[in-house]
């Protein structure tokens, strides 16, 4: 009798008693952590991504990285060689891959020997040889009544480039969020130049093309890029039988990290093989001591063959990073994801802003139903495995950007149903109760036990 | 009732396994595919014949050693020529150098499958990780290191009695700009202090031999290149400079016939001699075609910097 006043404090104290124990060995922070991570969208983006099969169809990609030490062993020029970026374009080409793409500014001139070695290379790239894109620089432009519009800077191989049938220019432009995040790409690029407009298809558009299997012809992507553009300048809108899902500003599919090829392995199933998705060699490594490119003996044919290669710099110098979800990566590797990635979204069925609003709705609306209806741990498990079922479905279904999409925009109508339903309760309660309103419900108190006779 | 539930009970626990098992065969049938345990991921040798230089040995035969070539469990990387050095990665070794010393080098282990349930593991595990360690970085400007980029190491051909001009990146100032001999780096030819990162100083005359450019900042960094001077020229007729009408055609003659006799080699001491001549139109008109044949005529948009 004399103790009954502990007995209530008992559950509290233990409970503050683990919490302190946790805390002493550095576990709270982690549990704390635990539920700010789950909350992360860049986090449930990429999960929605994996889940929703962002590698259906992958394209396996290998990047030859003109990084810190190839830059070395070149003696820091103020510039890459352009004679060396010939010599890996035709490595690339000579070991059969399915397309390339050479992410380097080609704007200004660099050395004279080195400008005409590439510019002869390109005159002479042979017709049956692996596509080749080649970046173009977009930059602002003066428009006549003072505003600004997008205009591609000239390259001095745009004479050896004109008329060959399988090289093509290349927008390598991505969207960068308010918090200078990249999360999603630009498919293409649309330049209105008065009397010449034009479209630049990104590198992944390009891979989902020549890279696919079965590969399309390069016409279906002209034929693409010239309904974008009369779409775009000309204001002619008209269908095109591919990309089935020409997502304009897809999230990308983060899936590759800037890490060895040891360290984060992935593979996928391409013409009945275990390939990996992602390979990644630095430049220094097919130098010869003088510069040169080595002979193609020295490299391994697994490397190139039926990858599309991307040909980037990720040394200091290049100025070529930028913040994504899974951190700082370089302009090549964002690219290396979007390419690997891009036939899950392209390949999706188009789903318009009404039929995402409508499904989302439909998911909201199971999700609300559990969670009125069900205890908080049980509504979790729940919820769970509907966001879980629903990634599933709707990344087979459609593209798994839109699955992420309609998942997220789902949770969205989720929290705020409840706080206008939260607040529409108080304010129903503040008339007979006032302020104490805003305490929750006291505990019911059961009626003494009756004795029996 | 109870009695007839059960076999519909059974029934459905059977199906149940055996659905299981269907999903799982693929997965299992995936698995049994031989994955890399890693790659060759550079092969550096001086080796005459470098297919002779390294080697992997697997299932007891030869296979050459090729930058990005797959290695499996089992294999052994084999370096033969003491000069030669392959790199690899694997899930096991990270990344080791084998040389010589140190061959032959035994792979094992195998990269994981990945696959979309270990990602959903690693995704569950990373909920858990906390936010890593935060670490310390200059607020500071940041000094770059001294550089000098020119050429790729190969020796840079000058002319005696030129006058070069330098410009290097980095380092702190104030520098200290020397050409001296390459055999006997205490000879100075010339020397000038420079507060800027721009310098200009004249090759002497006399200047032979293997020669190096040195760049010196105040923190002692140093920055080398190696110049090689180009041979004396042939000595220019008396007539055409003597008997010139002025001392600046004088020299445009002289540079002009320079250039007939070996235009490749005598090209920079023809510049040199037309650039003597100062502010006179034909040694001007010279000394432009001498640089328009080597780069390409500038276009209208050459105003772009870098």
């Amino acid at each position: 009798m004399t103790f009954r006043w502990i007995r209530p404090l008992v559950k509290p104290a233990i409970v503050a008693g683990i919490i302190g124990l946790f805390s002493f060995f550095g576990l709270a922070d982690q549990i704390a952590g635990f539920s700010a991570n789950l909350g992360e969208k860049d986090r449930i983006v990429r999960w929605s991504a994996v889940l929703s099969g962002a590698t259906r169809d992958a394209i396996p990609v290998t990047l030859v990285d003109i990084d810190g030490p190839a830059m070395a062993a070149l003696g820091h020029p103020p510039r890459v060689p352009r004679d060396l970026l010939a010599g890996l374009v035709g490595l690339a080409a000579g070991k059969q891959a399915s397309g390339i793409f050479l992410d380097m500014d080609t704007s200004l001139p660099g050395t004279p020997a080195g400008d005409e070695a590439l510019a002869a290379f390109l005159s002479a790239y042979p017709a049956e040889a692996a596509p080749l894109a080649l970046a173009r620089r977009i930059t602002a432009a003066p428009r006549p009544d003072g505003g600004e519009t997008l205009a591609d800077a000239p390259s001095f191989l745009d004479a050896a480039v004109r008329g060959r049938g399988n090289i093509l220019w290349a927008s390598s432009t991505s969207r960068v969020d308010e918090d200078r995040v990249v999360r999603r790409w630009e498919l293409s690029q649309t330049l209105c130049v008065p009397g010449a407009g034009q479209t630049l298809p990104s590198p992944q558009l390009v891979a989902a093309a020549v890279a696919a299997r079965p590969p399309r012809p390069l016409a279906d992507l002209r034929a693409f890029l010239d309904a974008r553009t009369a779409a775009v300048c000309a204001g002619r809108a008209g269908e095109v039988p591919w990309p089935r899902n020409p997502d304009p500003r897809a999230a990308i599919a983060f899936l590759i990290d800037d890490g060895p090829d040891w360290a984060n392995p992935q593979f996928i199933r391409r013409d009945g093989r275990s390939v990996p998705l992602f390979r990644r060699v630095s430049a220094r490594a097919l130098m010869t001591p003088t510069g040169a490119v080595v002979a193609p003996r020295a490299v391994a044919d697994e490397l190139f063959r039926d990858r599309f290669v991307i040909i980037g710099a990720s040394h200091a110098d290049s100025l070529d990073g930028h913040l994504t979800p899974i951190g700082f990566l370089p302009g090549a590797l964002i690219v290396a994801n979007a390419v690997a990635t891009a036939p899950a979204i392209l390949s999706g069925h188009p789903l318009g802003a009404a039929g995402a609003t409508l499904i989302a709705l439909a998911l909201f609306g199971v999700m609300w139903a559990v969670t009125s209806r069900l205890r908080a741990l049980a509504s979790g498990v729940v919820v769970t495995l509907a966001v879980l079922g629903s990634l599933l479905v709707l990344g087979r279904l459609f593209a798994p950007s839109t699955a992420g999409d309609i998942v997220l925009a789902a949770f969205g109508m989720l929290a705020f149903f409840s706080t206008l339903q939260s607040v529409y309760t108080v304010g129903q309660d503040w008339r007979e109760r006032g302020w104490r309103v805003l305490l929750k419900p006291g505990k019911p108190k059961l009626p003494p036990p009756q004795e029996t006779a | 009732m109870r009695e007839e539930a059960m076999p519909l009970g059974r029934l459905r626990r059977g199906l149940l396994v055996v659905a299981l098992l269907l999903g799982a065969a693929p997965a299992g049938a995936q698995d049994a595919l031989r994955r890399p345990a890693g790659y060759v991921v550079a092969v550096e040798t001086t080796a005459a014949d470098p297919e002779a230089a390294a080697h992997v040995l697997r299932d007891g035969q030869p296979v050459p050693v090729q930058i990005g070539g797959a290695l499996f469990d089992g294999d052994r990387v084999v370096v033969q020529d003491p000069g030669t050095i392959v790199a690899i990665e694997t899930i096991t070794d990270r990344h080791v150098r084998i040389d010589a010393a140190h061959s032959p080098h035994a792979v094992t282990g195998e990269l994981p499958a990945g696959g979309r349930f270990s990602a959903i593991a690693a995704m569950v595990g990373e909920l858990f990780r906390g936010k890593p360690e935060a670490r310390t970085v200059n607020l500071i400007g940041r000094t770059d290191p001294l550089r000098l980029p020119l050429g790729r190491g190969v020796p840079q051909r000058v002319a005696p009695g030129a006058r070069l001009w330098v410009g290097w990146q980095g380092g702190a100032a104030p520098y200290v700009v020397e050409i001296r001999e390459a055999a006997a780096p205490a000879t100075v030819l010339a020397s000038t202090p420079a507060a800027g990162r721009t310098a200009a100083l004249v090759l002497p005359q006399t200047a032979a031999g293997a020669l190096q450019l040195l760049v010196r900042d105040a923190d002692g960094a140093e920055a080398t290149i190696d110049l090689r001077p180009s041979l004396p020229p042939p000595a220019v007729p008396d007539a055409l400079r003597t008997g010139a009408p002025t001392p600046a055609f004088g020299q445009v003659a002289s540079a002009l016939w320079l250039l007939e006799q070996k235009p490749a080699e005598w090209d920079l001491a023809a510049a040199a001699l037309a650039a003597e001549a100062g502010d006179y139109p034909a040694a001007q008109e010279l000394l432009r075609r001498l640089a328009a044949g080597k780069r390409p005529e500038p276009r209208p948009e050459a105003g772009l910097s870098r």
